[in-house]
């Protein structure tokens, strides 16, 4: 039985999950288990397992998906409590190291000395990441595999142009100036220069040579793929020519996977080219002679040899090949064959070499991650993609190789299985300890059947290892394993188990090179001082990678790096290519936030809507509505609600029936209040004589209208349409609105709600969920004026008393304040910011600058926060109203921090809370207002222009508090909350802004 | 002391092209290049026959960035330590090469008196090392009375004295050294005889101690010890050479007490012999 639970927007690095998969899958009850990111790439995974349940099908790439199969009913919770602490022991670990950098920009701020850029992020987003990180002018380290071709090619090219060296993808060890990164050995530091194309082979080398006595302080790789035709060697190159400049450095060594012949060629005329004695294997080629400068090594141990000595005294032996005994040995059977079983894929390759040569088997295969099998003799590279999708490389997991060696001991025909232990920095822990049990296991078992087996190893590692090579070795003899001190002699003992020897490696002579020399590429500065000073790594992706780098004294900054834009590759395409106009955007940006800024919002009266909005004057009987256009039929109920409450108050109709049958007969146009200059709370219906708020921008002139507050319980905007819903909006038709007017018009030039907002920002509002600071400034404001009005005291008390009583009354004059910002921002504007942001109950709604009128919308999300006693969430009502017109001008949510009573009235936390949900706006905006500066936020100005690119880059959508309507007609406000606008929406804006500018977003 | 070398290992490329920190201590370090040492330090008044003086603030840069197990290159004119904070060149330009040979010394029965009356006020076997139980007691004895050795008895009493006690250099090796190399001054039959059997046998001993042991048997000593002979090479005062003789006992914890009594015993050996 199948159970999922989704972990929303909780991104985790990939290794780190598979060490939590495989911890999970010890749990007792579970049957199998996976935990990943919700990508495409593994939701194939989990349905190659069948683990693909519809909910993880929903999973977006920044959501955690966890399933697992299980009998028991239960399991699932065991889980979900495993899965907290193993991501809150993370998540601790990771603070107290270091205060990981959110951006690019934040981490070159916190180490603007940076010149190295190392990645360990997915390959699908690698390629845009590592582009920018060349862009920014560093060296690249890519641990990151699965990179395209083309884009390798691509981004080598672009990394030498700029002097730069683009080590990878897919490299898995390196050494830069004695500090390890990535899967790398400690190793000590000397005068040996390494450039290799194969992580392994270089280790193997690198630990050989520090076995030896000899030292290495660069060993650079290149990446797989470098000596192939289409890459060309490029990173090579650039890496020789910069050994060949480094004063300490006396010998080079090059190891290569089979390299294309014309790349092999021209890699071969730099090295003869060089001022110092080159070493060089190219896996699969025997060389019979050394040749002019360099000399050529058919294993890796002869390799690092060959280094030691010409680095002591220049000096090397005519061979290094040493025949092992076979005599002395009891020989297993003709029939028993030897089985590899490697987690090195260079290694594995070796072996291969030399088993297939020796007992001519007919060469190499590669197939399944076997690199050998012929005869019953079998090399597996348990590396390879077969054996690690899902699942941690075999450096790390033993699961495998455990797995591995059992089946192999099932197979009476084996004789000797062959095997490796990487030590490192970022392998096992205990690899030898790991495997060690079921060794004895098989061993034991072998010897009670009277049966011949063994176990042949070599470890790849060094004493100053984390795991300490000595000690390894010692662990593995003593259970009975043989131990070489090389992969290509634990071949030999293998092959000497069978009374066999390897092919006898000849001497070799000294012949001169008869070749092309060529000249030596000139080195950049950047590359000279790569192999001059500690490196200054910015770390995207696995932070234990941190650890080795500031042990051997380099410095390193955690990017905590999140997919970009939910990981959907569309809109990444699309923010990259928007990344070379940003120039430009910036600027046009900066315009439209400018006007906000500039804005002059007064209040200057309040009359009846169909006076400043023609539509509503008109034959045609016309309501105004929240939101994007839609139809009456689409409404919900909250909307369709206050329209009939609007009919009956327009008395179009004398009952509901009636009003219903109006509507339903189309007979009443619809118009979002965002149309005409206006906007509504809610459900936003605005009839012709409804009293609306005026306020004039005096920036530019711009006019908004707001229907008036009608305060709580059953009002017409939450969809209640009762005798005393429509009695008070005559009320406010006949009393309210008119006295107001007088009352504005004593005053010399109206409110000014600059002044007015300020004021009350600091008293605690956030002018969306809480008002009452402002409202009551509002009746400071008024009273005086309406005192002098010559009216009934009656009438001034009725008024007095309703303002003083509405502690939301200030809310509707907000949102025709932020109309009026807006619509005068919108003018001739351009570029990606947030002009407007709505929702009819079905669709959220937002415009951008650049696209003026153009809707966006998508559907809308329903509130969460808390009920009104006897209501769930299941009675709200989707998100409606235009009031997120407050959002758009960045009070609202965006200004959360401003009022944190108001966190816990929609159920959104306390004061950090508050803190955390304004910084996270602020992360999606182009700036602050200082007009509106927030005391609680270190007198910051609230938010200034949503950004639609920053909001597709991160996924971090605007969050709007609201109220919640029933989601029936005609029962009101049931609760309160924050909702978050839709993604979907922001996207459309970006896909179309894109293409004003020619870029097509498929 | 400004930069000197001792001349048992100059030029240095003649030890080798490459070696490693063999050890590390406050004030000194010693690279193993094949099977020598190269003892660097910057104490002011002390050169081992192995040694190279540099800089205090020279040597203290170095001890600060190496480690255990680095590697050096050694080249004509510089040393260059490969270490985990980065590469760091000593200069070997200017460098003054100083010999640490053993003088030729020819005392009279008189002055060896005189030096061993002296030499009684130190009472150096309560301060040695080398605990004098009534075993080492009995060696020593051995050493001063017994007037020739067979070949069978100097491979035992070798083998007693070297490694015996603890410390980088063992107390059973000081005394040693110090009784072998005042033979080897005084131009006994008995110190080329220990020299060469010390040269067959394989020197189971610190590989400091043994890199000491190794160079006196070619006449190269510390530069305390060489001062002490040429004192009495000159035999100008008593209380010049008292003076030089403090400053061999002064040498680290209690070696310079087991050095100066190995150079007792030697005195005593050449009085009883010459008074025959």
């Amino acid at each position: 039985m199948l159970k999922t639970a989704v972990l929303k927007n909780n991104y985790q690095d990939s290794i780190s999950l598979m060490l939590l998969t495989n911890a999970i899958n010890e749990l007792e009850g579970v049957t199998l288990s996976q935990i990943m990111m919700g990508t495409n790439a593994n939701k194939e995974i989990l349905a190659n397992t069948n683990l693909l349940t519809e909910e993880a099908k929903k999973a977006s790439p920044n959501d955690l998906m966890i399933v697992v199969d299980s009998e028991e009913e239960k399991t699932m919770e065991k889980v979900l409590e495993e899965v907290e602490t193993f991501l809150a022991d993370l998540s601790t670990k990771e603070k107290t190291e270091q205060q990981a950098a959110k951006s690019w920009d934040e981490a070159l701020e916190h180490l603007p000395e940076a010149n190295v850029a190392l990645f360990s992020i997915p390959g699908e987003y690698g390629a845009s990441e590592m582009e920018k990180a060349l862009e920014k002018g560093l060296h690249v380290f890519s641990f990151t595999d699965n990179i395209a071709l083309d884009d390798e090619v691509r981004l080598k090219k672009m990394a030498h142009q700029k002097g730069l060296l683009m080590m990878g993808p897919d490299c898995g060890t390196g050494i830069l100036s004695s500090v390890p990164l990535a899967f790398t050995n400690a190793v000590r530091p000397g005068n040996i220069g390494i450039v290799g194309a194969s992580g392994t082979g270089i280790q193997e080398v690198t630990t050989i040579i520090d076995r030896l006595g000899g030292g290495v302080t660069h060993a650079i790789g290149t990446g797989g793929r470098d000596l192939s035709e289409a890459v060309g060697a490029i990173t090579m190159k650039d890496a020789l020519a910069a050994l060949n400049q480094h004063e300490e450095t006396d010998v080079i060594c090059v190891i290569s996977k089979p390299p294309a012949k014309r790349v092999r060629d021209e890699v071969m005329e730099l090295l003869q080219s060089l001022q110092k004695p080159a070493v060089a294997i190219f896996l699969g080629e025997k060389p019979t002679a050394h040749e002019g400068n360099v000399y050529l090594a058919y294993t890796l141990e002869e390799a690092a040899k060959l280094a030691v000595d010409l680095a002591n005294n220049g000096k090397v032996n005519k061979t290094y090949f040493e025949p092992f005994s076979t005599q002395e040995q009891d020989t297993l059977m003709e029939e028993k064959v030897v089985k590899g079983l490697y987690s090195g894929g260079t290694l594995a390759t070796e072996a291969a070499m030399l088993i297939s040569e020796t007992l001519n088997l007919g060469g190499l295969v590669k197939e399944d991650g076997f690199v050998l099998k012929s005869q019953g003799y079998e090399v597996i590279d348990l590396g390879a993609d077969k054996y690690t999708q899902g699942k941690p490389h075999p450096m790390i997991d033993p699961s495998t190789r455990i797995k591995m060696f059992k089946e192999c001991a099932e197979d009476e025909m084996t004789g000797v299985i062959l095997f490796d232990v990487v030590l490192g920095y970022g392998a096992h822990e205990d690899m030898a300890g790991a495997l060690l049990p079921t060794i004895k296991e098989l061993l034991n078992k072998a010897s009670a059947k009277n049966r011949s087996l063994h176990f042949v190893a070599t470890v790849v590692g060094t004493n100053q290892d984390p795991q300490g090579y000595e000690q390894t070795v010692k662990k593995l003899q003593d259970a009975g394993v043989w131990l070489e001190s090389s992969n290509a002699k634990a071949v030999q003992r293998a092959l000497a188990l069978k009374g066999k020897s390897l092919v006898k490696q000849e001497e070799k002579a000294m012949v001169p090179y008869q070749g092309d020399l060529v000249e030596i590429p000139q080195i950049s500065n950047q590359l000279k001082e790569l192999l001059q000073t500690k490196p200054q790594v910015v770390n995207i992706g696995l932070s234990s990678f941190n650890e080795a780098i500031l042990e051997y004294g380099g410095a390193s900054e955690q990017f905590d790096w999140r997919p970009k834009a939910g990981g959907n590759q569309k809109m990444i395409k699309l923010l990259d290519a928007l990344d070379r106009y940003e120039e430009q955007i910036d600027q046009e940006n900066q315009k439209v936030v400018q006007k906000i800024k500039e804005a002059q919002p007064f209040l200057t009266d309040v009359v009846p809507a169909k006076s400043v909005i023609p539509e509503l004057n008109s034959a045609t009987k016309t309501l105004l509505h929240a939101g994007p256009p839609l139809a009456f039929s689409e409404m919900t109920g909250p909307m369709q609600g206050s329209c009939i409450g609007a009919i009956l108050f327009e008395e179009w109709a004398e009952s509901e029936q009636e009003a219903l049958a109006l509507l339903e007969s189309d007979a009443i146009r619809f118009i979002p209040c965002h149309h005409v200059h206006a906007v509504g709370p809610m459900g936003g219906i605005t009839s012709g004589n409804m009293p609306v708020a005026v306020v004039e921008n005096r920036l530019d002139g711009t006019n908004a209208y707001c229907t008036l507050n009608e305060g709580i319980g059953k009002v017409l905007r939450f969809g209640a349409y009762s005798k005393e819903v429509v009695d008070r909006l005559i009320w406010m038709r006949d009393v309210l609105g008119p006295t107001l007017s007088q009352a504005l018009q004593q005053l010399d030039s109206g409110i000014n709600l600059n002044v007015l907002i300020a004021r009350s920002i600091t008293m605690g509002d956030e002018f969306h969920q809480r008002n009452i600071a402002a409202s009551l400034n509002f009746l400071k404001e008024i009273t005086p004026a309406i005192i002098q009005l010559k009216i009934s005291e009656g009438r001034k008390y009725e008024v007095t008393k309703f303002l003083a009583d509405t502690d939301q009354f200030f809310l509707n004059i907000m949102m025709a304040a932020g109309k009026a910002i807006v619509d005068s921002a919108r003018k001739g504007g351009k570029g990606t910011v947030v002009t407007t942001m709505t929702r009819n109950g079905v669709d959220f709604g937002i415009r951008i600058a650049e696209t003026g009128d153009q809707w966006f919308t998508a559907p809308v999300n329903t509130p969460k926060g808390l009920y009104f006693t006897g209501f769930t969430e299941e009675d709200g009502n989707p998100d409606i109203g235009d009031s997120a017109i407050t959002e758009t001008v960045g009070v609202g949510a965006m200004a959360m921090i401003a009022a944190p009573g108001v966190t816990r009235f929609v159920g959104a936390g306390g004061f950090q809370d508050a803190l955390a949900i304004s910084n996270e706006m602020a992360s999606i905006c182009v700036g602050h207002n200082p007009a509106f500066s927030i005391p609680t936020w270190d007198f910051q100005g609230t938010c200034l222009g949503i950004d639609i690119r920053k909001v597709v880059e991160t996924g971090i959508t605007p969050l709007i508090n609201t109220g919640i309507a029933h989601k029936k007609a005609g029962v009101g406000q049931v609760g309160a909350g924050t909702v978050r606008a839709p993604l979907a929406c922001f996207e459309k804006a970006l896909a179309a802004y894109a293409k004003t500018l020619g870029i097509d977003s498929e | 002391m400004t930069r000197i070398v001792s001349d048992y290992i100059w030029p240095l490329e003649k030890v080798g092209r490459t070696g490693h920190i063999h050890s590390m201590f406050s004030r000194s370090f010693n690279i193993q290049v094949d099977q020598q040492l190269i003892h660097v330090s910057s104490y002011p008044n002390y050169l081992s026959g192995f040694g190279l003086h540099i800089e205090v603030d020279e040597l203290q840069e170095i001890l600060s960035k190496i480690a255990i197990g680095n590697l050096v290159k050694i080249q004509s004119d510089q040393l260059v330590f490969y270490t985990v904070a980065g590469t760091y060149h000593l200069s070997l330009k200017n460098l003054a090469v100083q010999s640490l040979s053993l003088p030729k010394l020819s005392l009279s029965l008189d002055q060896i008196d005189a030096l061993l009356f002296q030499m009684e006020d130190y009472t150096l076997t309560g301060k040695m090392g080398l605990a004098f139980t009534p075993q080492v007691q009995a060696e020593c004895q051995m050493l001063v009375e017994t007037k020739t050795l067979t070949a069978a008895e100097i491979s035992r009493m070798l083998h007693f004295f070297i490694g015996r006690g603890s410390g980088l250099t063992p107390s059973g090796d000081d005394l040693l050294l110090a009784y072998l190399v005042t033979l080897m001054a005084l131009s006994q039959q008995r110190g080329t005889m220990l020299k060469e059997a010390l040269k067959k046998m394989p020197l189971n001993t610190t590989d400091v101690s043994r890199a000491y042991l190794n160079a006196a048997c070619f006449g190269v000593v510390s530069s305390p010890i060489q001062q002490f002979f040429e004192s009495l090479q000159t035999f100008v005062s008593l209380t010049e050479i008292k003076k030089a003789y403090e400053r061999i006992l002064q040498i680290g914890h209690t070696s310079g007490k087991d050095m100066g009594y190995g150079i007792y015993l030697a005195l005593k050996y050449y009085q009883s012999k010459e008074k025959e």
